[in-house]
């Protein structure tokens, strides 16, 4: 087990992931037209990753930490703890982590023109945001994000679009598959973020790679917005 | 006579391309190009037959449990079913693991794996005849192919795992296809494929390599999913600015994606690796395996394997410590040929790669690249304790495009991935439901044919 979460900001952040966690509910009950294709063309799919899937598809647009927030909700959903999580502590955390990781992600990567950065980091946010929902050790939560850097996507060219919608309901799910890929022993790359070959290599201009480590999970930056 | 069409701005050049490719669906497959098919598909099957019981399928199926839905899909080797989504995720991840698979060598894409993966996830749902289930996974193929050739060799340069990347728009066709979505679907499915690209080299070495191609199967399927109920992408999601083409590449012609669909072949140019490691080193481990017929690997002194530049930036591990490690080292893959004289999955087990004569003969090898050096071509040139100099020098590495691996060589490989999982004649099966896949077989003699024999009785 991991400790749970703290340091300078983190009350602060943890009052902006609940507010996002409620913003996400209070949307999530006014069904869209992307949610009712979302639903008919993941028919055969498990309910975590349809459930994942169909809520960051509803909440793209109206979060902008709709795939952190679907991925730690549907994750927390798959396990006892998640289940007796009634204060919903663990998904707060979760999604905190989650908006931590993907604003430090923001704030010190320079991403190519073509790239939507905001969508691109959302994907390793939400993987962060599941590995802690589901309570991953150091070495698996290595692995999730390994899986989620690999796959991180957010074209410019759909930004606002209903394809978008959809990108951020498929990074959701993406998300819960990786944690529980690499619960079971799944690898990925140690390196996937800063590596020769890796995500900031491949999309990036510039990659800060020791200002986003300096103070992470000492000095929380997530509760502004 | 070519046959591009413009693409207009209604359309974009992905909905052109689609266009092209549905007209190729309506018609039989060029009986050459059916074979070459038919080979690439028993190729990818054998191999996830093969690595049915590898960690990562394990770790696949643990997930689907938790994760999946009614269990409507097999997985090549096993007994147990999943959805379709993870079905595909394991066979695709399955054909690619042990780096065995089918390479297509001007855009280095393993093209097999990702379509025979939707295949068989969709196989039940789907129910295709013999000859729709083998033209869907050849224009599929075929669509990687394409697209990689249009972004090449700059994007797979830049670090991108093109099997992965490319993958998800082939396996978007070959989805498309099986499912029956109409013109204009399949052409939303194409574009929404291009929107959700995956694959960093970075993972190389890793289970996330093979990830890629399980993963680009996964997506193609949900892509043709999606765009079964409209939804789409923007037409110029491929060319625009802020497209697939601009994110991935610092190069695209539109040409090499659109010209002479139906006469140029790039699945034609598919090959087959007659050695579980990356396809650079293929051509050193050629030459030592010459060498070992004269040579005895305890005099050795020293190794100089002159080869292309891309050996020791792909494969250049100098210490490797497990099978998957040595498979991206080249030096492994040489020493092992000249001790074992022979490079199959035994010489990529943890045990081998760890001995003390491979340990040594790893030490005493040297990779010496050469901008002269043809990708399949190699020197070898090794000094013995008693100072005699022995060289050996490759033209074209076996399973080359220049010396093509035969049918027999093939299905010998395959026997020996398969056999060793669904025991004697379980190759011999494969293989024919394979042959036979056409307009008197359906795909599901071929699924049949890569599960274990349930007993009649009992």
């Amino acid at each position: 087990m991991v400790a749970p979460p703290a340091g300078v900001g983190f009350d602060a952040a943890r009052r902006a992931a609940r507010t996002s966690l409620l913003t996400a509910r209070a949307a999530l009950h006014v069904p869209s037209k992307n949610s009712a294709s979302a639903s008919r063309a993941l028919a055969s799919y498990g309910a975590p990753l349809r459930r994942a899937f169909g809520a960051g598809t509803s909440l793209a647009g109206v979060s902008e930490d709709a795939a952190i927030v679907a991925a730690a909700v549907a994750t927390s959903e798959l396990s006892a703890r998640g289940h007796a999580d009634a204060d919903d502590v663990i998904v707060i955390e979760a999604i905190a982590i989650g908006r931590e990781i993907a604003r430090q992600l923001a704030r010190t990567i320079t991403f190519d023109a073509p790239w939507d950065a905001a969508a691109v980091v959302a994907g390793i946010g939400a993987a962060a945001a599941a590995a802690h929902a589901a309570a991953l050790d150091e070495d698996a939560t290595r692995h999730a994000l390994g899986l989620a850097a690999t796959q991180a996507a957010g074209l410019g060219a759909i930004k606002g679009t209903p394809a978008a919608a959809f990108a951020c309901g498929k990074a959701a799910a993406d998300a819960v598959e990786a944690a529980l890929l690499a619960h079971n022993g799944f690898t990925a790359a140690s390196s996937s973020l800063e590596g020769r070959r890796g995500l900031a290599a491949l999309m990036a201009s510039h990659f800060d790679e020791a200002a986003l480590c300096e103070d992470l999970g000492r000095r929380w930056f997530s509760a502004d917005g | 006579m070519r046959s591009t069409s413009e693409p207009d701005t209604q359309t974009g050049i992905a909905g052109a391309f689609a266009a092209g490719i549905v007209s190729l669906a309506r018609g039989p497959l060029p009986q050459p190009l059916a074979h070459e098919a038919r080979r690439a598909l028993v190729n990818v099957l054998g191999l996830a037959v093969g690595a049915a019981r590898h960690p990562g399928v394990e770790a696949i199926v643990a997930a689907a449990r938790v994760l999946g839905g009614p269990p409507a899909a097999p997985i090549p080797g096993r007994g147990e079913r999943v959805d379709p989504h993870f079905a595909a995720l394991a066979a695709g991840f399955a054909a690619h693991v042990d780096d065995f698979d089918d390479t297509h060598l001007a855009t280095v894409i393993h093209p097999g794996a990702a379509c025979m993966a939707v295949l068989v996830a969709l196989a039940e749902e789907a129910r295709p005849g013999g000859s729709a289930a083998l033209t869907a996974f050849a224009l599929g193929c075929e669509t990687q192919l394409r697209i990689g050739v249009a972004i090449s060799p700059e994007h797979y340069d830049r670090g991108w795992h093109i099997t992965g990347t490319c993958g998800v728009a082939g396996a978007a066709v070959t989805a498309a296809l099986l499912l029956g979505l109409d013109d204009a679907g399949l052409a939303r499915a194409v574009r929404l494929a291009l929107t959700v690209p995956l694959g960093h080299r970075d993972a190389f070495g890793t289970m996330a390599k093979a990830f890629h191609p399980g993963k680009a199967a996964a997506n193609g399927i949900l892509a043709a999913r999606l765009a079964a109920q409209g939804v789409d992408a923007p037409a110029d999601v491929l060319e625009t600015t802020r497209g697939f083409a601009a994110a991935l590449s610092s190069r695209f012609d539109a040409d090499q994606l659109l010209a002479d669909l139906g006469s140029r072949w790039e699945l034609a140019q598919n090959t087959y690796k007659p050695y579980p490691c990356g396809i650079v080193a293929h051509p050193a481990i050629d030459a030592a395996l010459a060498l070992r017929e004269r040579v005895d690997p305890d005099t050795i002194e020293e190794v100089r394997a002159h080869c292309h530049p891309l050996v020791p930036e792909l494969m250049g591990n100098a210490d490797p410590h497990d099978g998957l490690e040595a498979r991206f080292s080249a030096i492994h893959g040489i020493a092992v040929a000249l001790c074992d004289g022979r490079v199959g999955l035994p010489q990529y087990e943890a045990e081998r790669v760890l001995r003390a004569d491979a340990r040594a003969l790893r030490a005493k090898t040297t990779l010496v690249p050469s901008a002269d050096m043809a990708r399949d071509a190699a020197q070898l040139r090794v000094r013995l304790r008693d100072g005699t100099i022995v060289e050996e020098r490759v033209a074209h590495a076996r399973g080359s495009a220049a010396r093509p691996l035969t049918d027999v060589e093939l299905f010998a490989k395959v026997r020996l991935l398969v056999e060793p999982q669904l025991g004697e004649g379980s190759a011999k099966r494969l293989i024919d439901a394979v042959l036979e896949l056409g307009p008197s077989a359906t795909l599901d003699a071929v699924i049949a044919s890569t599960l274990p024999q349930v007993s009649a009785r009992g």
